[in-house]
Parts: structure tokens; C-alpha cells; sequence
């Protein structure tokens, strides 16, 4: 079952294309990751499926579709861009005007406090609170409504290096718990540490979209295998000969060596140099990483 | 509906600036009025006295409450232009809240302020009512009714400009500015016109509360009440349908 799904989604803003003819599929329970550089439309495709943008063409249906879309908005839980909430007002005032607008029991806002490290600081003014701390408290307003979808765009923002380790950590909790988290981050880092399937987009165009691992091997085609055994010069040339690699560079007691995916395997590479007389000591795969495909993709 | 007021109540009931505009309107009814009174009193004895008496002290009250209004709408912008500024309004939709439920909220504030107002205004009119040597009396009543359609009005007027302008100080001076000056201009141009001219937007309701004493002299004829009223009803629906249409057009 799929939890969002879009359908040729298109925003023009006058002469400025936001968003052009974007399809995605959310599937239940994921944690699905919106890349993109600064402008690339992370933000109004969030803005669109949480009421807020008024898409120009397209169609989304968030979780069943079936009722109005303001009362399916009511059971996630959404953070886009930054934490808005009434200055004059405590934290968990501001909770409180949350929980009536989701109908949700406001007895649950002390475990939401808790979860995000504010209880003791629920009944002090919004508008005293640190950058980092409004982050968390929109956090907490978030997970309000124990939502069944978590929206999250760069949630991280201006968090401390405790508080981005305890949203990713947050983050996991929630997947784990049954929801389905959609997190737009411009952090490649922080989407290839939590996220399952992956959309990449780039000026309003979806360039990629899938599982983690199909979108880094549909988008890359060659792999690294570090190899060592005897001496280092000798390996290099023997492994110059085989068909498939592209290049090999001495590293350290070993070598480094680029070949085409699909071609070429990490078994391949041990069975040549045994035919060849030279024992492995060590031999290791490097899988591309996210941010060379996101670069790759985005350049 | 009750569940929206009651969300903005959350929203209001630590809102210092909006709950001081409040009571400052609320004491104002009375002390303006009882000003005014008093005033009036001493110069009865130069036969210019008016009416603060049953049965006239319902049109007195609702006349002179009328000029507070502003009061109450400026409380009003200020809690609608703060939404927009904190972007809460957006936050709200996110939440879970329908486009048209975010207006209805405010909607339903406008009119609750406007309610306050006629309940504080009719009992002005009976704290002053009380203190003449006529006998109470209903007679005139309808003026109260008159003055809650110009409170919903006035109001919903100052709700419209907040959600179109967005920002509190500029709409305060835009409304201010075209209540006091530019429809007392257009009003005098659209009079050479006919009676016609007297149905502006605040100018039909105001027409029905206005005490003969400060009738325009430029003003040679006067409409039946019922074409104010109808006036007045359309001018509410418009206004108010256009806070719709606004907010729904807008990306909050």
C-alpha cells in the first residue's frame, strides 16, 4: 500500500517553473528521502501534498484518498521549512492549539515534550526559545498526532550535532514504530543514513526515483575494489590486463582499482590473480556512495 | 463551528495586546457615552441636549459606540495580520485545518467581537437609559439591532483588508483613512448622483444609526430604512465571501 502517491505534479510560479510533470510513490512503512540542491523543488512538492501550494496541474492522494484532504492532513505529522508557532504562547500552549486542530487528547503532549527533550521548558515563551529548540518543539508537534506519515524538510536545520544525531535516531524510532517518514534534505549524508527509497530531484525535474540501492546502481556505472596482496607494483601491472577494468592505482601496500558494474566482480578480480599466482590478502568492494550519484545526477 | 471558536480562544486567551483592546473597548463604551451624556447635559440648559433618555438613548448609545468600533477592529487586524506574520496560518493548514475552517475561525471571531459589541452597547444604552426621568422603554430598540449589522460590517470590512494586505499597520491605516476621509469624499461626489450615493459600504449602515442632529446638510433626501438594511445585508455577504475567495486563492 502506498501512503502518497503524485501523479504529473506541476507548479508554475509566472515564468518560473517550480515543478514539472512529477510522479512518485510513497509505499507504506518506508523512510523516503527528497534530494535535491537548494531550488530544485523539495519544498513546493511538500507545500503541495500539505495543502498549503496549490499545484497548477496534477493529482496526489495522501494515504487513503477517501476523505477530504484537510482531515487526512490531520493524521500526519508535518515540519516544512521552519517551526511556526504563536510567539506570545508557551510551548505547550502552542501544543495545545495543535492537538484541537488535529482532535487529538492534549494529555498527549507531555510525552511529545519528553520525546524531544523540552518538558522542562513547556511552560516558557516560544518566542525565548533557541533556533534548535523551536526545531524540536516542531518536531513534537509533529509526532502529535502519532501520526501514521511524518513530513520532515530539512529538519535538521539548526540543530547541534546532539540534536541531529537524536532526530535521526528519532526518525528510525518512528519507521520502526509503523510510520512512513518522508524527509526533504539537501544533507545527503543524513538521507543515505536513514532513508530506504530515494527521490532525486533537480530544477523541478524528478531525476530518479526509487530504492536506495536501485538508484545508485541504475545511476552508476563503475565500482571501486581495493585489493593487497605481495607486492603492490606487481599486482597493479598483473590487474592492468584484465578485461573490464579501467584503471588501477597504487595505494598505500595495495591498489585501488575503477571497472565497469556488471562486468567485472569482486570474485573476478581474486580468481585472476590466483590464475596469475598472486594470493589476496585483502579484497574489498567500495559501493558508490549517494553523494557522487546525487552529483552525478544534479551537475 | 464551536470547535474553530474554541481553537481560536486557544489561540486569543494569552494574546495581551488583543485581550487590553478588548477591555479598552468594553470601558470605553461606557465612558464614552457617560462623556458624552454629561456633556450633553450641560448644554441642556441651551436647549442642545440630546437624547441620552428613553426611548432614545438606544439610537444615542449605538451612534456614538459606533465611532469605537475601530477598537474592536483593530484588535481584529492585529490577531489576523499576526497569523500571516508567524506564518501560523500556513502552519495551521498543515495541521489539519481546512482552508475555509481557518476563515471561519476568524469569521466567527469578527462576529463574536461584533455580538460583544451590541451587548456592551445595549447595556450602555440602559446604564444611560436608566439615569434619564423617562420610563424604560423598548421603543427604538431596532437601533441596537442597526448597530450590531455595522459592527458585523465594520468588522468584517477590517478582517477582508488583513487578509488582503497582510501586514497590521498598513491595514489599520488603510481602513482608518477610508472610513474617516475617502468615503466621505466619494459620498459627497456620488450624492450629486442622487440618495443613491448614501449606500457606500460603511455609509449604509451608517445612515442607520445616525442621530438627526449630525445628518449631513449635503444630504437632502433619505432612503427608505429597508434599502440600508438590504444595502448593508450585501455589502456583509460580500464582504465576508471575499475573505473566502481570498484566502482560498492565496497560498497561506
Amino acid at each position: 500500500m502506498n501512503v502518497l502517491t503524485t501523479n504529473g505534479i506541476t507548479k508554475h510560479y509566472k515564468s518560473v517553473t517550480a515543478l514539472e510533470n512529477v510522479s512518485i510513490t510513497v509505499p507504506a512503512g518506508s523512510v523516503y528521502g527528497i534530494l535535491g540542491p537548494n531550488g530544485s523543488g523539495k519544498t513546493t512538492l511538500l507545500g503541495i501534498v500539505t495543502g498549503v501550494i496549490e499545484a497548477t496541474a496534477g493529482t496526489y492522494r495522501l494515504l487513503d484518498g477517501t476523505r477530504p484532504r484537510h482531515e487526512t492532513r490531520r493524521e500526519t505529522g508535518t515540519l516544512l521549512e521552519t517551526a511556526n508557532f504563536y510567539p506570545y504562547l508557551s510551548a505547550r500552549q502552542n501544543l495545545e492549539v495543535v492537538a484541537a486542530i488535529k482532535r487529538r487528547d492534549p494529555a498527549a503532549i507531555p510525552r511529545v515534550l519528553r520525546q524531544v527533550d523540552l518538558i522542562d521548558r513547556q511552560h516558557d515563551k516560544f518566542r525565548t526559545f533557541s533556533l534548535g529548540m523551536k526545531q524540536r518543539l516542531a518536531i513534537a508537534a509533529a509526532l502529535l498526532a502519532s501520526p501514521r506519515v511524518v513530513i520532515l524538510d530539512e529538519p535538521t536545520n539548526g540543530l547541534d550535532p546532539e540534536g541531529i544525531s537524536a532526530t535521526r535516531q528519532l526518525i528510525r524510532q518512528m519507521a520502526a514504530g509503523g510510520a512512513t517518514v518522508i524527509l526533504a534534505s539537501h544533507l545527503l549524508d543524513e538521507v543515505e543514513k536513514v532513508c530506504t527509497r530515494v527521490a532525486i530531484l533537480r530544477k523541478g525535474v524528478l531525476l530518479a526515483e526509487g530504492e536506495m540501492r536501485e538508484v545508485l546502481a541504475r545511476h552508476d556505472g563503475t565500482m571501486t575494489v581495493e585489493a593487497a596482496g605481495g607486492d603492490a607494483a606487481r599486482l597493479a601491472s598483473v590487474l592492468r590486463e584484465m578485461n573490464g577494468v579501467d584503471g588501477v592505482e597504487v595505494t598505500g601496500d595495495g591498489v585501488t582499482i575503477a571497472c565497469r558494474r556488471g562486468e567485472v566482480t569482486a570474485a573476478d578480480v581474486n580468481r585472476f590473480c590466483i590464475e596469475r599466482g598472486i594470493v589476496l590478502e585483502r579484497l574489498v568492494t567500495r559501493e558508490k556512495k549517494l553523494e557522487s550519484t546525487f552529483l552525478e545526477l544534479t551537475r | 463551528m464551536i470547535h474553530l471558536l474554541y481553537i481560536e480562544f486557544l489561540k486569543l486567551k494569552r494574546n495581551v495586546p488583543f485581550l487590553v483592546l478588548v477591555a479598552l473597548f468594553a470601558a470605553s463604551v461606557f465612558g464614552v457615552n457617560h462623556a458624552v451624556e454629561e456633556i450633553s447635559s450641560g448644554n441642556a440648559r441651551l436647549g442642545q441636549a440630546l437624547p441620552f433618555t428613553f426611548p432614545d438613548a438606544w439610537r444615542s448609545v449605538a451612534y456614538f459606540t459606533s465611532y469605537l468600533l475601530v477598537i474592536p477592529a483593530v484588535a481584529l487586524v492585529m490577531h489576523a495580520c499576526a497569523e500571516n506574520t508567524y506564518r501560523t496560518s500556513r502552519q495551521n493548514v498543515i495541521d489539519g485545518l481546512g482552508r475555509d475552517q481557518y476563515v471561519t475561525g476568524k469569521v466567527l471571531v469578527a462576529l463574536s467581537l461584533a455580538l460583544l459589541a451590541t451587548l456592551l452597547a445595549g447595556a450602555a444604552a440602559l446604564v444611560t437609559g436608566k439615569t434619564g426621568v423617562e420610563p424604560f422603554s423598548l421603543a427604538g430598540i431596532e437601533y441596537i439591532f442597526y448597530f450590531f449589522l455595522h459592527a458585523v460590517m465594520f468588522l468584517g470590512a477590517a478582517l477582508l483588508l488583513a487578509l488582503l494586505l497582510g501586514r497590521s499597520a498598513i491595514t489599520i491605516g488603510v481602513l482608518v483613512v477610508y472610513w474617516l476621509f475617502a468615503e466621505n469624499v466619494l459620498e459627497k461626489y456620488l450624492v450629486k448622483l442622487g440618495a443613491a450615493g448614501q449606500l457606500l459600504p460603511f455609509g449604509s449602515s451608517e445612515h442607520l444609526l445616525q442621530l438627526d442632529a449630525y445628518r449631513l446638510a449635503r444630504v437632502d433626501e433619505t432612503l427608505p430604512v429597508a434599502v440600508y438594511i438590504a444595502a448593508a445585508v450585501a455589502y456583509v455577504v460580500a464582504c465576508y465571501a471575499a475573505c473566502y475567495w481570498r484566502f482560498r486563492r492565496q497560498d497561506p
